[in-house]
């Protein structure tokens, strides 16, 4: 029965005094005290909606005590789920627990683990305190993983002192060894970030003396069996590193490390092998034990794993030469690894081996298969001819016959019913980055305007999902849409970046939609002058003439910035140009002529219109016409942007770290410039001041469709747009921050239609580097696409290249693998990639990047594969590249492949490479 | 979320013990009133390899390969393994937690030496220590294989069975369901080696790439990955949810892979003597399976008039045969073979057949799921029946198929273009068909075929 709260009991709870409601709770019978709970909860609920979040801290304590002093009540009165929603201070509850023996401590464990706040900064002091056992469950076991900062933090004490001082805790320690955790809460997370506490912990004289070594081990051996994640596996191969057990302690659990050599995860494979190999090499195990647990190793992809096993293979060869037959089957299994120097040591080894007919033919199916390094010697020991001189990767490179931006082929379709427009309205509300779609929707919906009745209805479901777009080139639309079908129009909501900026491409999407809106408007089957026509943003001349003769015929004034955009957007004209002589004089048909190629006639010059005509007519040049007669008004004005980059390098104080990043120049917006001169938006104003160092001005923002709408803005030329790209994904090539709208910027370098200039062209240099394995593989395709349709300088791309990696902006292992799968995607890769590989070999000669070796080694294969001979170039940086080791060795195989006589193939394209007979 | 409860009941644990020899004991769940389900007593000839299946297999039943963002921490203990045997085939398959991989191992009559002692489809006991055990199997020692236990062995042994319940995931359950109806549209479309298999998932990205879909397609030199959609290529995201095939590459004849007409599942199918391994993967790891409309044509249709008995007539064929092909059964029925295919379709919605891609083929099986408790076991399918019901459909006069549709307080148009069925709502907008159709379609598609 619901019970009022005694006066007493109240005033002491209005009053945040805590003392006075113990004092009065003493004065209430104990069978009536449960029976104020419910009151007392709904005051804490009325409590919990005062609290202001934007008062200060100390404004709040009046609060705060009328709190405490009610949660002290309900923890007499309440029961124990009471306790575990209401966080209730251990300092008042234990106290009270002792003196009230309150109902709540029945199962108050369970409420607490399964309350809304199961931490152990909160469960653990009621523990201490005796009000609950402690749960011996994996939720609980969970909260242990996060010991050592309680015991840093709440307890000012190491995980060890700790550990010992709480007798509670000896019994489900070991328990965190059994659970493989989350994400947050495992061994190896907390570690990370605890100066390896655990670690410290369990290898503690007081761990081992507790728990003895023998269950440590153990332990960390049953983890390792589980084949958890290899973070969460690999803190227990580093507790068993540090443990460093006994001959005798590795001995007595061979079986185990045996097994252990087929785990999935390669820390675990590698600290396997490494204890059999030392206890082999003390007490030698059974072959049949030894060659079974080093099986997989032969498959293994890490390298080392691999090489050792093959090394124990030897040293037991030597000592049972009548295992050969059994090792040389476990050797042949090495050469399907795609390690050439895995493959070349176990040719070595079966070199020394007696071969019968069987093992022979297996060997003959791996010829294909192995590095063209290899061939040769597993020829000779497979009894097999290997081809000459291994050219197996086609070379031959055709000239690409490549869609002009008019090509019917890439004709944006028209729409023309309103079957189809309802579709694709409801196709780009869906797919916001599909800009061909968008420009076809926004053409069909000016044409049609004024929308009939049918139209309406048939757009009717449409106009209800107009509330629920979200993103901004969808509202966009949806604003078209809203307008003509006479509904309310609902705001563009503008993004904001991390910075708190908006990006200026919202200002001239919602200049377009005015525009659009105002020439729908007049109702005479208008298309936008601005509308593209063609995929990535493209208009064609003749369409454009048709748009202007249909204006004038409507007597419709083309809204300026229309005309301008339109201009920005014009594609030279293939085949005869349009015949404009029928056209109305205007300060637009003056700029369209010039950027057809008129010259100017002497009349007044429309400053904007003809500064974008001058764009169309000029992609990426300067005007020397315009400049001369309206000056350098900044860059994609009168004159192409100046591209400039250099890698900006700064070392901490203490020298410990060093930070890189790529500054672009593309030239400033001047001060006062025409705001009609659209082109200019994407560069940054003069007055921008990042207000943080990872700061850049960013036009478009980090919406992916604004990007790829930013693309088709001036399509004849990119160079601007590629410049933003270099500078945010060059500056993100470890994926620090997780940009995923950036692969945009890649995207129309895929297009046959783009010229990638020095920006491009660095851009792919900067996005071959990158981490994120997507917009890596986005990067590969650009390379391959670009070099395929002879769209790109591969002298200026190696140059860029290099200076990255001089410049250790880049890795060079990760240009290695990179150029490896560029390297086989299509027929006439391989000289393109051989001659960015001869250039990033001679980057640094004197002092040559970490991982040249496996550029070099990639270079050598490519080499051989193909039959190509090095380059002028190659053959100048060899002699003098300061290597040592593995790159010395692949630098004299390399040399070594002057020597032979050469004949020139004739190619097609803009290579030249030499062929070795 | 809505939960199936489900229980197992099992008489021990799965393990490897030494009876004369390592022996793989796999515990099966009983069913109905027998204590255990026995199906299977003999020897693997390749202890190895079925040892690395299995592993697999368990691997992926513990697999979340996308975790919804509210999702609490801690792992939710999901199905136990299905196992099926039937025509002397007994099969394993598994589903990972996140429904987004789905895992059989196929162990044939050229795999194993031994006596097929019942039929039937269970649970089995899969656990941690036996994984483990398993990493201990060598093909020198043989390995010996019992799938569940004789009634000597349960008089002799503290047989008592311990029930176990778990509460699985609505949407696990369908995505189970619903995997099959994407196999049985699949085609192979690449084929590799051991080496090049093994090489080419290891160049594969170690991250996942679930945001950039990969197309793998064979190039100059081998198989190649890109950004761009490839004909007779496979989609792929997020490739590290074929790394549990990686072990066992080595000792495979070959490597089929296998994609659905629109290209969103694919199927990676691993051949050996004796033994198969098939890995289909959903189109992202976050959509899992469930929710995909691959039957809802057949079940519309076996609901239309004339129909209704079609689907008991080829449910009354089925008796645990390891393959059943539309001819062999419309031959045995009578029945046309569209109607055989749609029957074979719904059988797979309803858990009781599966789908076998590298035989083309279906086979009996009868998953071990309360399925009654589904209340809407294909939502779409509801709806569109529920909009036939209240007469939305509006059929265009003509010879082509033009339908306007009333919902959701508007009207929506259906009309087939150049061979595809289009509809103006958001979710075709979004999807189009790669998901199967939309209710507005389904609804449309059986008013049409009604009227003709």
């Amino acid at each position: 029965m619901s019970e009022v709260v005694p006066e007493a009991l109240d005033h002491a709870m209005s009053q945040g005094d805590t003392a006075a409601v113990i004092a009065a709770l003493r004065d209430i019978p104990q069978e009536n005290r449960p029976g104020l709970a419910k009151a007392l909860r709904a005051t804490l609920r009325v409590l919990a909606k005062q609290d202001d979040p934007h008062l200060p801290w100390e404004m709040k304590q009046p609060l705060r005590d009328r709190e405490r002093a009610t949660q002290a009540a309900l923890f007499v009165c309440g029961t124990a789920k009471d306790v575990a929603d209401h966080r209730i201070r251990i300092e008042d509850a234990a106290p009270l627990a002792r003196e009230f023996a309150p109902p709540c401590l029945e199962g108050l464990g369970d409420a607490l683990m399964s309350g809304p706040w199961p931490s152990l900064p909160y469960i653990n002091p009621f523990i201490e305190h005796g009000l609950m056992q402690r749960p011996d469950s994996d939720a609980h076991t969970l909260l242990m993983m996060d010991l050592p900062t309680y015991a840093i933090y709440q307890k000012k004490a190491s995980l060890e002192a700790y550990v010992a001082a709480d007798p509670t805790l000896h019994p489900v320690i070991l328990r965190v060894m059994e659970i493989e955790g989350t994400s947050d809460a495992s061994l190896a997370a907390i570690d990370k970030y605890r100066q390896d506490a655990w670690l410290g912990f369990f290898h503690s004289p007081w761990s081992q003396a507790q728990f003895g070594r023998d269950v440590l081990l153990d332990k960390a051996l049953d983890a390792l069996a589980q084949d958890w994640p290899q973070f969460r596996s690999g803190w227990f191969s580093r507790f068993h590193e540090r443990m460093a057990p006994t001959l005798d302690e590795l001995h007595a659990r061979l079986p185990r490390y045996l097994a252990l050599c087929r785990s999935r995860i390669p820390p675990t494979v590698g600290m396997a092998l490494k204890v059999i190999d030392a206890v082999d090499a003390n007490h030698p195990l059974a072959t049949t034990d030894l060659l079974d647990a080093l099986a997989p190793a032969m498959h293994a992809a890490a390298k080392g794993h691999a090489l050792l096993a093959m090394k124990m293979i030897e040293r037991r060869l030597r000592s049972e030469p009548h295992a050969a037959n059994a090792a040389a089957r476990l050797l042949a299994d090495a050469l399907g690894h795609s390690d050439a120097a895995v493959q070349a040591k176990a040719i070595k080894l079966l070199g020394n081996l007696a071969l019968d007919d069987s093992l022979r033919d297996t060997l003959n199916d791996y010829l294909a298969a192995v590095a063209a390094s290899n061939r040769v010697a597993l020829a000779a020991l497979a009894g097999a001819r290997p081809e000459t001189p291994h050219a197996t990767l086609d070379v031959s490179l055709s000239t690409p016959l490549l869609p002009g931006p008019c090509d019917p082929s890439r004709e944006v379709p028209s729409i023309d019913d309103v079957d189809t427009l309802a579709e694709r309205i409801a196709y780009v509300f869906e797919n916001g980055t599909d800009i061909d779609a968008f420009e076809a929707v926004v053409t069909a919906l000016t044409r049609m305007a004024p929308l009939d009745a049918r139209t309406r209805e048939r757009l009717a479901p449409a106009a209800k999902r107009l509330k629920r777009l979200r993103k901004p080139l969808t509202q966009a639309l949806g604003q078209i849409v809203a307008v003509l079908l006479d509904v309310t129009v609902l705001p563009y909501e503008r993004q904001v970046d991390a910075y708190g900026e908006h990006p200026g491409i919202d200002i001239d999407i919602l200049d377009r939609v005015m525009d659009t809106v105002a020439t729908a408007q007049h109702g005479a089957g208008l298309e936008p002058l601005d509308a593209a026509t063609h995929q990535g943003g493209f208009i064609d001349p003749h369409r454009l003439a048709m748009r202007i003769a249909a204006h004038a015929a409507a007597g419709v004034l083309p809204a300026r910035r229309a005309g301008i955009r339109a201009l920005m957007r014009l594609a030279p004209p293939t085949g005869s140009k349009p015949d404009l002589r029928a056209l109305p004089d205007s300060p637009l048909l003056r700029a369209f002529r010039y950027a057809l190629g008129d010259t100017l006639d002497g009349g007044e010059l429309d400053m904007p219109l003809m500064v974008a005509a001058s764009r169309a007519r000029h992609p990426g040049n300067d005007d020397p016409i315009l400049l001369a007669a309206l000056g350098d008004l900044g860059p994609d004005t009168t004159r192409a942007p100046v591209f400039r980059w250099h890698v900006d390098t700064r070392t901490s104080a203490s020298g410990e770290y060093v930070h890189r990043r790529i500054i672009v120049d593309d030239g400033f917006v001047p001060e006062g410039a025409d705001r009609l001169l659209i082109a200019l938006h994407g560069h940054q104003p003069a007055t921008f001041v990042p207000r943080y160092a990872s700061q850049h001005f960013n036009y478009a923002g980090t919406d992916e469709a604004l990007i790829r709408f930013w693309a088709t803005l001036a399509p004849g030329c990119l160079h601007t747009f590629f410049a933003a790209g270099c500078r945010l994904l060059g500056n993100n090539l470890d994926w620090s921050e997780a940009q995923w709208q950036n692969r945009a910027y890649l995207a129309p370098l895929l297009e046959p239609t783009v010229t990638p200039g020095p920006p491009g062209t660095l851009l792919i240099a900067l996005a071959l580097a990158g981490k994120e394995p997507g917009q890596l593989a986005l990067a590969i395709d650009a390379l391959a696409q670009t070099v395929l349709d002879a769209r790109i300088d591969i002298n200026a791309l190696g140059v860029d290249m290099a200076l990255l990696l001089a410049g250790e902006h880049v890795r060079a292992s990760r240009y290695a693998k990179a150029l490896a799968t560029a390297a086989r995607i299509a027929p006439g890769m391989p000289p393109v990639i051989i001659r960015l590989l001869e250039a990033l070999v001679a980057a640094r000669a004197d002092d040559p990047p970490r991982d040249t070796a496996l550029l070099l080694s990639l270079l050598h294969e490519l080499l051989l594969e193909t039959g190509m001979e090095p380059g002028e170039n190659l053959r100048a940086v060899l002699p003098v590249l300061k290597v040592t080791g593995r790159s010395a060795a692949l630098r004299k195989a390399l040399l070594t492949l002057r020597s032979a006589a050469f004949v020139a193939a004739p190619v097609s394209g803009p290579l030249n490479f030499c062929r070795r007979p | 979320m809505a939960e199936v409860q489900h229980a197992y009941r099992y008489a021990g644990a799965s393990a490897l013990d030494d009876r004369s020899g390592p022996h793989l004991a796999l515990v099966t769940s009983a069913t109905g009133a027998l204590p255990t389900s026995h199906f299977f007593e003999g020897r693997v000839h390749q202890p190895r390899l079925v040892a690395d299946a299995l592993t697999a297999v368990h691997l992926i039943v513990g697999s979340r390969f996308f975790t919804p963002p509210n999702m609490l921490a801690k792992r939710i203990a999901l199905a136990d393994p299905v196992v099926t045997s039937g025509g002397g085939v007994l099969r394993f398959e598994g589903f990972s937690a996140c429904c987004s991989a789905y895992i059989r191992v196929d162990l044939g009559p050229e795999g194993y030496a031994g006596e097929v002692t019942g039929k039937g489809t269970t649970n089995v006991d899969f656990n941690a220590p036996m994984r483990a055990a398993l990493a201990r199997v060598r093909d020198d020692h043989g390995l010996g294989l019992s799938v569940g236990s004789g009634e000597l062995t349960l008089a002799t042994s503290n047989g008592s069975v311990t029930e176990r319940k778990v509460a699985l995931p609505e949407r696990w359950v369908r995505g189970m369901l619903e995997v099959q109806a994407f196999q049985a549209g699949m085609t192979p479309r690449l084929e590799a080696g051991s080496v090049e298999s093994l090489r080419f998932l290891r160049a594969l990205p170690r991250a996942s790439t679930a945001r950039t879909p990969l197309w793998i397609a064979r190039g100059a030199a081998g198989l190649i990955t890109t950004t761009r959609a490839v004909e007779g290529g496979v989609r792929v995201t997020d490739s590290t949810r074929l790394r549990v095939l990686e072990p066992l590459l080595p000792g495979v004849r070959h490597l089929r892979v296998y994609a659905d007409p629109s290209n969103q599942a694919s199927a990676w199918v691993l051949d050996f003597d004796g033994m198969r391994v098939s890995l289909v993967l959903s189109a992202e790891t976050w959509r899992g399976f469930s929710g995909e409309g691959q039957s809802l044509y057949a079940l519309m249709r076996l609901g239309n008039a004339g129909n209704h008995s079609v689907l008991d007539r080829v449910r009354a064929q089925l008796n645990w045969q390891h393959l059943l092909r539309v001819d062999g059964l419309a031959l045995s029925t009578g029945l046309p073979g569209e109607r055989v295919a749609d029957a074979l379709h719904a059988l797979g919605a309803s858990g009781l057949v599966g789908y076998d891609v590298a035989e083309q083929g279906y086979f009996h099986r009868v998953l071990p799921f309360d399925l009654s408790g589904i209340e809407d076991a294909h939502p779409r399918l509801a709806a569109a029946r529920e909009l036939l019901e209240h007469a939305a459909v509006h059929l265009d006069d003509g010879a082509v198929f033009a339908a306007t549709v009333d919902s959701d307080g508007g009207a929506h148009r259906v009309r087939a273009v150049d061979a595809e069925i289009r509809c103006t709502c958001p979710w075709f907008a979004r999807h189009g068909a790669e998901r199967g159709p939309c209710k507005h379609v389904l609804a449309a598609r059986s008013a049409w075929e009604a009227r003709a």
